[in-house]
């Protein structure tokens, strides 16, 4: 008590720092923010600042620590950056940038949105909790308050007061009841006080993704007593609310939604790669399901989804080890000019990494150079030539050469752009997460000089590993 | 500022001088050792010597140092009694005299430093549950209390409802300690590892930042291996370098 008697609750009028306190935005139980002004900084900065009273459990206070701990290793892309740090022990405040978009909030009070729509919002968000969870850390809190935007578009997810890391102590303790948690979208495991499972976060996704698109969440008015619901009835069909609703997408969502975590999606990046690529969702009999669950799915629900069903823990994956469990792999192809050994060792390789990382799924990239103006002869060659696009004729040939990999569509897309072949290649790495590379070195064959270097380009600027194939070389060739 | 809280170095030269140059690119200003410099391995005086120049060394009592003075000696089993009189044999008049003023722990602002348990650490008795690291909490009077003695590397640690955990922690990682967070954290064991894992513990503790990091280093176990089989000690304390046990 003596050490809280000693340290001083920041207020309204103070200056801290050199950050003048001047407005009270915001107040909750247990803390209170403040819009504050620097001289150095002119952008919108905000205070956060735990209340200092002897009537708060000190799991408050861990809290605020730990969002403080969370935020300043992180490097403040898709988290709020940190400007300043008041010392614990004597002033805790955390200044902040002020991220006031709230892009998803509006959309949702407009909701059902169009698909379109649905799809700009979401992709960013999916990206964004990947991203926290590569950093080992789930959320546990996600709902649309707590997701904003920059003014350029990015996503900020906010309020990390009672998210996980692994690998170092936990101090959360206080329950959902006590807690005044969202239950709207808190998954099932949540409610046993799994804060260990990264896939919890997937089922806020869910719930966000249902709720853009039907205009409501699947369990509305959820209160403390009614919360556990969802533990055995799965959610309602959102074709049960908006019938005209893609089948993919209610695939999706309901993929999200799953009551058992180990038949969610795995990553929150495979979300994103499915409502950015519809037609790769695997369609199961839930895409066209229009009923809600009947009694009797409830009851065998009830019957066997325990406690145990969710802690499982010794089986869970920290959030990091997870994403390598579904890895999304780049095959960069370049049919044309490839030596027929070449294109065999790469279609090899890709056949032996679909066999040992079960969960991964490909992606089948070409290149097109964009020099392509042909000057034919006479006007029956021109009318030949443009009858099929390029990338039209390639994405056919790609596909035929992709045949004996036997991979199932839902896990190989075929994409073929047009564009400078390193600079496409790395996009699309950054752009979809991408894990793996694989692509070929052209020696002799094809005009390689065209290109220039490209693995060497691609190895120097992909955010991940890149695998290069080449046939073997010869004493003699070398 | 940073602090190496090393323990258990058990005479082992070659674990020691890896750790040492770890903590030195960690840029560490002061070592703490928590005790049982000797017993078990192959040089006790040039390893209590290396660890006395260091910068700002403090050391505390280990059960090894105790048993060199007092009757505790006589509840040891045999092969480690006999590594004992091989140790006082091997130390100076000096060495034995500055072994035998050693206080049980040591203080730091916010930080307790113990061999065994901040609860009756003369019983050197391990703590190895979470019910044996309560006591020690309560008994620590500070939020953190450093030991060694079990040779395993772990944090427990109380959470807001009083409720104890513990955690394994992983090499390598800057774990947070909390303002309000009471904490045992046993830094493992320099010179004989027993978690299954044969490099070298140690960890840096922060002070600055609240961080503790625990490292793990690979040395070469089999030089060290070799010189306690070459001085006549008990084959097992060679054997259980490579194991890690």
């Amino acid at each position: 008590m003596t050490e809280q008697a000693e340290m001083h609750e920041v207020s309204l009028g103070e200056t801290v720092d050199g950050f003048k306190v001047e407005e009270l935005i915001h107040e909750s139980q247990v803390s209170k923010l403040y819009r504050v002004s620097h001289p150095d900084h002119q952008f919108p900065l905000v205070m956060k600042v735990p209340k200092i009273t002897v009537m708060l459990p000190s799991s408050v206070f861990a809290g605020f620590e730990t969002e403080m701990r969370i935020l300043s290793r992180l490097r403040g892309v898709y988290t709020p950056r940190i400007y300043s740090k008041g010392d614990l022990a004597v002033m805790p405040y955390l200044v902040m940038e002020y991220v006031q978009g709230e892009a998803l909030k509006q959309a949702i009070t407009q909701a059902p949105v169009s698909v379109h729509e649905l799809c700009q919002l979401m992709i960013p968000v999916c990206k964004a909790v990947h991203e926290l969870h590569r950093h080992n850390i789930i959320h546990l809190d996600l709902k649309p308050e707590n997701i904003r935007n920059r003014d350029d578009g990015t996503v900020v997810l906010i309020d990390m007061g009672t998210a996980h890391q692994s690998q170092i102590p936990d101090m959360y303790t206080t329950s959902h009841e006590q807690q005044p948690i969202t239950t709207d979208y808190v998954a099932p495991e949540q409610l046993f006080e799994v804060r260990t499972e990264s896939r919890s976060d997937l089922y806020a996704i869910g719930v966000m993704l249902y709720e853009l698109a039907t205009g409501t969440v699947p369990f509305p008015n959820a209160n403390i007593l009614t919360v556990k619901k969802r533990i055995y009835v799965p959610p309602p069909p959102p074709k049960y609310v908006k019938p005209d609703l893609p089948d993919w997408l209610q695939e999706v969502i309901l993929k999200c939604l799953e009551i058992n975590p180990e038949k969610r999606y795995s990553t929150a990046k495979e979300i994103g790669y499915a409502l950015a690529h519809p037609h790769m969702v695997k369609l199961s009999e839930k895409a066209k399901l229009k009923r809600k669950p009947g009694l009797l799915t409830i009851y065998k629900n009830w019957l066997t989804n325990r406690d145990f069903m969710f802690q499982n823990t010794e089986a869970r994956l920290q959030p990091y080890q997870r994403l390598t469990t579904a890895p999304h792999i780049l095959v960069a192809v370049k049919l044309e000019h490839s030596s027929e050994e070449l294109r065999q060792s790469l279609r090899s390789t890709m056949q032996k990494l679909s066999r040992t990382e079960q969960g991964s799924y490909f992606t089948c990239l070409s290149i097109l150079l964009k020099n392509s103006a042909n000057t034919s002869e006479s006007d029956v060659q021109d009318f030949i030539e443009h009858s099929q696009p390029r990338h039209i004729q390639a994405q056919a040939e790609l596909r035929h050469w992709l045949q004996p990999v036997g991979l199932p569509e839902s896990r190989l897309n075929v994409q073929v752009f047009y564009g400078d072949p390193a600079e496409e290649i790395v996009n699309y790495a950054w752009r979809y997460s991408v894990d793996h590379i694989l692509m070929c070195a052209h020696r002799s064959e094809g005009p390689t000089r065209v290109i220039g270097n490209v693995p060497g380009k691609v190895i120097a600027e992909a955010p991940c590993s890149v695998t290069v194939i080449r046939t073997r070389l010869d004493r003699s060739e070398s | 500022m940073k602090i190496a809280v090393i323990s258990d170095i058990h005479s082992n030269l070659e674990a020691l001088l890896a750790c040492i140059k770890k903590a030195n690119k960690a840029r560490v200003e002061q070592f703490i050792c928590l005790g049982d410099v000797v017993g078990y391995g192959p040089e006790p005086a040039e390893t209590l010597e290396v660890l006395r120049s260091l910068p700002g060394f403090v050391m505390v009592r280990g059960n090894h140092e105790d048993a060199l003075f007092t009757p505790y000696y006589k509840s040891l089993r045999q092969h480690i009694r006999q590594s004992i009189d091989w140790t006082r044999d091997q130390l100076s008049a000096e060495q034995m005299a500055y072994l035998k003023q050693l206080p049980m722990q040591y203080e730091l602002p916010g930080a307790l430093m113990v061999h065994a348990s901040a609860h009756k650490p003369e019983r050197w008795s391990y703590v190895y549950n979470n019910e044996k690291a309560h006591k020690c909490i309560k008994a620590s009077g500070k939020p953190i209390t450093f030991i060694g003695h079990t040779h395993q590397p772990q944090i427990y640690f109380e959470m807001p409802n009083g409720k104890i955990e513990c955690l394994t922690p992983r090499a390598g990682v800057a774990i947070p300690l909390y303002q309000r967070g009471r904490y045992v954290i046993n830094v493992g064991s320099v010179g004989q590892p027993r978690d299954e894992n044969n490099a070298a513990g140690f960890v840096v503790y922060n002070t600055a930042e609240r961080e503790v990091t625990f490292h793990r280093i690979a040395y070469e176990y089999r030089v060290t291996a070799q010189k306690i089989l070459e001085r006549g000690l008990p084959n097992l304390f060679a054997e259980r370098l490579q194991a890690g046990n």
